[in-house]
């Protein structure tokens, strides 16, 4: 024998109707707040309690952002100053080679006195250059004179005032560059005897002096000198590359962490507008469901 | 008992019947108002009614649980509103964003790791160890006032929940008299009963049939006697002052708005402690390294900031200026090694012990995520306890509330009732008169 299935069904007073139909609007009314607000603002995540762990985890995120930022702005500013010392070096090469030539010209035993003089001229400019090329500035930085950034590092006659030291710039990939140097590490110091400035002043002293023996020795000094600054130019060309590859490497990590951000706290647009559309359909109904439910009342039969 | 008897005794059934549903109509709308419905019995020997009293519908299971649900509602909402306010502090407009402005101040020395002479940055520094340092004290500043403010709250509540719990003890001593007079005391019940959830919503407070109210397993009405609850400790804690002495509540067994509010409070609390934990702990790793080195005037052991003794916000040290950043490792002014090392600091580990082997970025994600969950965890509590309450409502209201469909459905029902019983009433009187006539 089959049995037909009771459903119970409560009465429902009034007062709980009403109730029940005003919680219910409530709850749909937030409903449609929260997706109007992800909507508003793009992001699921605006506050702690709307996620916990991804806030947190975003905020640690965000924090990384800064400091990959940092690194980019860190690297692009290193970048520059090596470009400049790339750029002093570049000159002072093209004038170690100058002043080669005019030695070599000076030492193939042709030449008088006034020569020799005119040639001593030339090799004065050069030695001026070569200071002035000592001691370039970035900004107000002498990057050339180690860590005592604030001094011109060479005097007139290529005497070497700076410090010994250099400095040094940490990234997160504990990769690390020198951004000034110590110039006596690349034009020498006429003071001690060593480099450009010392080969140029013995140059110069040969050739106002009319010794052509001497002009003809200063020239392996010369050349050992353009060795120097072509090897602080290998130097600082693999610095360039190291900060371009940081801040390569930076940009690219910082869009990871951006798109781990978004995956986060970004709201999916086109589930926040369906939640929208279902909230406000919800909505409508409960506001009809009240309405009808007056409508029906035994009050209304009765009259 | 005669017909005439009988049938006046189904008039005055009926009429009560009708008296008793038009009180139920009227009061459908009343908020803790119970239905109430005519007690009939027989009366003599059977034959008429007799109204032997109105009986008011109760759910007292129902009633406990629903204040239950109700108070735990309260006190999560408490809770939410509290620490709700203190969160939005926390995110950048708020000016709480500790973890950022920590970090800006880790890229300034980065920035002036590879520029130590540069005044520009040097002054930018200076600004971004300004704005952390105010940070701290907006933060701080700001959480204690979300506290306070929730705390000068409270007193207004012991009063609300002190006012009610003394009109419980009146309602007792009237619902005695009325009960001993015979009256209908269902209205009083429905009194007592709503200040009873009221005083449950407010304090976590359980009552029974008897009127009587207890929170912890601590009397707060006994039949007729009331006793107050009292704020003391700053606000913190609440007494019940009890004829013997006051006595202490532990926190845990406040519940309700009251409870709530001091739980949120002790929660914002506790954030602020936490956040000068790190912020301090943070900053003495700063002017641990800052003091080893040399600023451009070559002055040295200079702490960046100033701390103090018990966890609280940080200021600026007022002998620091641009020239006095501590970039150089060794006082020159193209080195800027230290300040190189203090921007590593962003990626140290441990750098706050309370924090295990956390960063301060990460120490500040735990901090922000844990609250975030406090405040979560209160609304969705908030919410359920709320939907418990209200379905167990919707069950007491089917067998307390009025239906003012089903009062009418009966009105028609007493309706017949009483052209029946008046028409028994006229046959009676037609029988008598039939039989005087034929006696005559």
């Amino acid at each position: 024998m089959r049995r037909a299935n009771l459903v119970s069904i409560e009465r429902m007073s009034d007062l709980a109707f009403g109730a029940a139909t005003v919680a219910a609007l409530n709850a749909a009314a937030a409903e449609l707040q929260t997706a109007q607000t992800q909507l508003a603002t793009g992001r699921r995540v605006n506050q702690p309690s709307d996620d916990p762990s991804a806030f947190g985890q975003a905020s640690v995120l965000t924090t990384m952002k800064s400091s990959l930022e940092e690194e980019i702005n860190q690297a692009n500013t290193a970048a520059s100053r090596l470009n400049v010392i790339s750029g002093a070096l570049e000159h002072a090469a093209n004038a170690i080679q100058q002043a080669i030539q005019i030695a070599e010209s000076a030492a193939n035993g042709t030449n008088n006195p006034q020569n020799l003089a005119d040639f001593g001229k030339a090799v004065e400019g050069i030695m001026e250059a070569m200071v002035g090329l000592g001691n370039t500035k970035d900004g107000n930085v002498y990057v050339f004179s180690g860590e005592a950034t604030d001094t011109p590092p060479f005097t007139a006659s290529g005497a070497y005032l700076g410090s010994s030291g250099a400095n040094v710039v940490d990234f997160f990939n504990q990769a690390s560059v020198k951004t000034t140097l110590a110039g006596s590490a690349v034009f020498g110091d006429s003071g001690a005897g060593t480099g450009i400035m010392s080969a140029l002043q013995s140059l110069l002293s040969a050739l106002n002096a009319g010794d052509q023996a001497g002009v003809r020795g200063a020239i392996p000094a010369l050349t050992g000198a353009l060795n120097q600054i072509g090897a602080v130019q290998a130097s600082v060309g693999a610095s360039i590359q190291v900060v371009e590859s940081v801040s390569s490497a930076a940009a690219t990590q910082s869009q990871q962490v951006d798109s781990k951000i978004s995956i986060l706290t970004d709201a999916d647009i086109a589930r926040v507008s369906a939640d929208a559309a279902l909230a406000g359909a919800k909505e409508q109904a409960l506001i009809a469901i009240a309405s009808q439910s007056r409508q029906i009342s035994l009050v209304n039969i009765l009259a | 008992m005669s017909v005439s008897s009988i049938g006046l005794s189904g008039i005055r059934a009926a009429e009560a019947q009708l008296q008793t549903a038009a009180a139920n109509i009227a009061n459908a709308n009343v908020q803790g108002y119970s239905l109430e419905t005519v007690q009939l019995v027989p009366d003599g020997d059977g034959a008429g009614v007799r109204v032997s009293g109105i009986q008011r519908a109760s759910a007292p299971f129902l009633s406990r649980e629903i204040n239950a649900d109700s108070a735990s509602a309260a006190f999560n909402a408490a809770l939410f509103q509290v620490t709700n306010s203190a969160q939005a502090i926390l995110s950048p407009s708020g000016g709480g964003d500790i973890s950022g402005l920590l970090q800006n101040l880790f890229n300034m020395f980065e920035s002036l790791s590879a520029s130590p002479e540069d005044t520009v940055i040097r002054q930018q520094v200076v600004s971004a160890a300004q704005q952390f340092a105010d940070a701290s004290v907006i933060v701080t500043n700001s959480l204690r006032g979300v506290a306070e403010t929730s705390a000068a709250g409270l007193s207004e509540l012991v009063g609300e929940a002190n006012s009610a719990l003394r009109q419980v003890a009146d309602l007792n001593r009237q619902i005695a008299a009325v009960r001993s007079s015979g009256g209908n005391f269902g209205p009083l019940e429905d009194q007592r009963d709503q200040l009873i959830a009221t005083i449950a919503a407010l304090t976590g407070a359980e009552g029974d049939v008897q009127g009587d109210v207890s929170l912890g397993g601590i009397p707060l009405v006994s039949g007729t006697d009331s006793y107050s609850l009292v704020l003391t400790g700053s606000s913190s804690t609440i007494s019940i002052d009890l004829p013997g002495g006051p006595i202490q509540l532990p926190s845990e067994a406040i519940g309700g708005t009251i409870g709530g509010t001091l739980a949120g409070v002790e929660q914002v609390l506790s954030l602020a402690q936490k956040i000068n934990i790190l912020i301090d702990s943070t900053s003495a790793a700063i002017n641990s390294v800052h003091a080893s080195g040399f600023g451009l005037d070559g002055s040295s052991g200079n702490a960046l900031f100033t701390i103090p003794a018990t966890p609280g916000p940080i200021a600026i040290n007022s002998a620091i200026g641009p020239d006095q950043i501590a970039a150089s490792s060794r006082g020159m002014p193209g080195d800027g090694s230290n300040a190189g090392s203090i921007a590593r600091l962003s990626s140290q580990q441990g750098i706050a012990p309370a924090f295990g082997l956390s960063t301060a970025s990460q120490a500040w994600g735990q901090i922000v995520a844990a609250f975030g969950e406090v405040v979560k965890g209160a609304n969705d509590s908030s919410r359920q306890s709320q939907a418990a309450a209200q379905a167990l409502e919707n069950f007491r209201s089917s067998i307390t509330g009025v239906s003012i469909n089903e009062q009418l459905a009966l009105i028609l029902q007493y309706e017949n009732e009483l052209q029946a019983s008046g028409r028994v009433v006229a046959a009676a009187s037609d029988m008598i008169s039939f039989l005087i006539q034929t006696l005559q």
